[in-house]
């Protein structure tokens, strides 16, 4: 399945800001992340910190995704 | 200019962030109440030095609907707190200069005690928990994604100052050789 990623901050240094990645059918988030940490390892120090929103929500790292998903991955906050 | 008066004219998915300069005085102009002893404005406001370095501007980027929701729930819990007669908060996005006003929260409780205590309670929360960060252009034209306060401790699972410490960001010279993107992986499967 087709799942949507957004990224923010630093971790557009990393990534593009929005790509699709296609992964097996009952994939969670664990598994986007494995992807991600596979796509480019030297974000992994701020992967491993950073937290994940659907639909603007935060989810927990089990949380199995569905067709077309936009998952956001958020590294730690510097708001105020 | 940002100011209370032209909140009104946003949209409820805009009343926490703004991309304009905030005007203090406007907004505390307005801000008083007759049951209110107690009125406290904070400024959290663009320094220009961080970590020994001299610091020429921010930028602020935002989730912004995940931002909005989450400031407005902090809202909420903090008006079943306290009590407050009155409660303003504005977050600024975009390039902001030296002394301008990032973050601005107004209370006005019974007793200065409330209005304190509401205040920093909802500041905090929103440093520490909204999904806001801040990107720092330093005077030498190097520039870094602020990830962890100066001087903070606080940490929970949305703020880890500590481990990051550990491990700085190192600025990308050569943003090509760090992408990978999806289109790359599939061609090597």
């Amino acid at each position: 399945m087709n799942i949507r990623i957004k990224t923010f901050a630093v971790l557009k240094s990393y990534f593009e800001e929005e790509f699709e990645i296609q992964l097996e059918d009952q994939s969670s988030i664990v598994d986007v992340m494995d992807r991600l940490e596979k796509l480019n390892p030297k974000a992994n120090h701020v992967l491993t910190h950073s937290l994940i929103a659907i639909e603007d929500e935060m989810v927990d790292k089990s949380r199995k995704l569905n067709e077309g998903d936009l998952v956001c991955i958020l590294p730690p906050v510097s708001g105020g | 200019m940002y100011s209370p008066a032209c909140q009104w004219g946003l949209t409820m998915s805009s009343l926490y962030l703004t991309k304009e300069p905030i005007s203090l005085a406007e907004i505390f102009s307005g801000f008083h109440h007759p049951a209110a002893g107690g009125i406290v404005l904070f400024s959290g406001e663009v320094r220009n030095h961080h970590m020994g370095k001299s610091v020429a501007f921010l930028e602020y980027e935002a989730y912004e609907s995940m931002a909005e929701k989450m400031i407005g729930k902090i809202i909420t819990e903090a008006k079943e707190k306290w009590e407050l007669h009155l409660l303003h908060c504005i977050h600024r996005l975009g390039k902001i200069s030296i002394s301008e006003s990032a973050i601005v929260v107004l209370t006005a409780a019974s007793h200065r005690s409330e209005a304190f205590e509401a205040n920093r309670w909802i500041v905090d929360r929103i440093k520490h928990e909204v999904p806001i960060w801040k990107k720092e252009t330093f005077t030498d034209g190097t520039s870094d994604w602020v990830m962890q306060c100066e001087g903070c401790t606080f940490e929970s699972e949305f703020h880890k100052p500590k481990q990051l410490h550990a491990e700085p960001i190192q600025p990308i010279r050569n943003m090509q050789a760090h992408f990978a993107l999806p289109h790359a992986e599939q061609q090597q499967q």
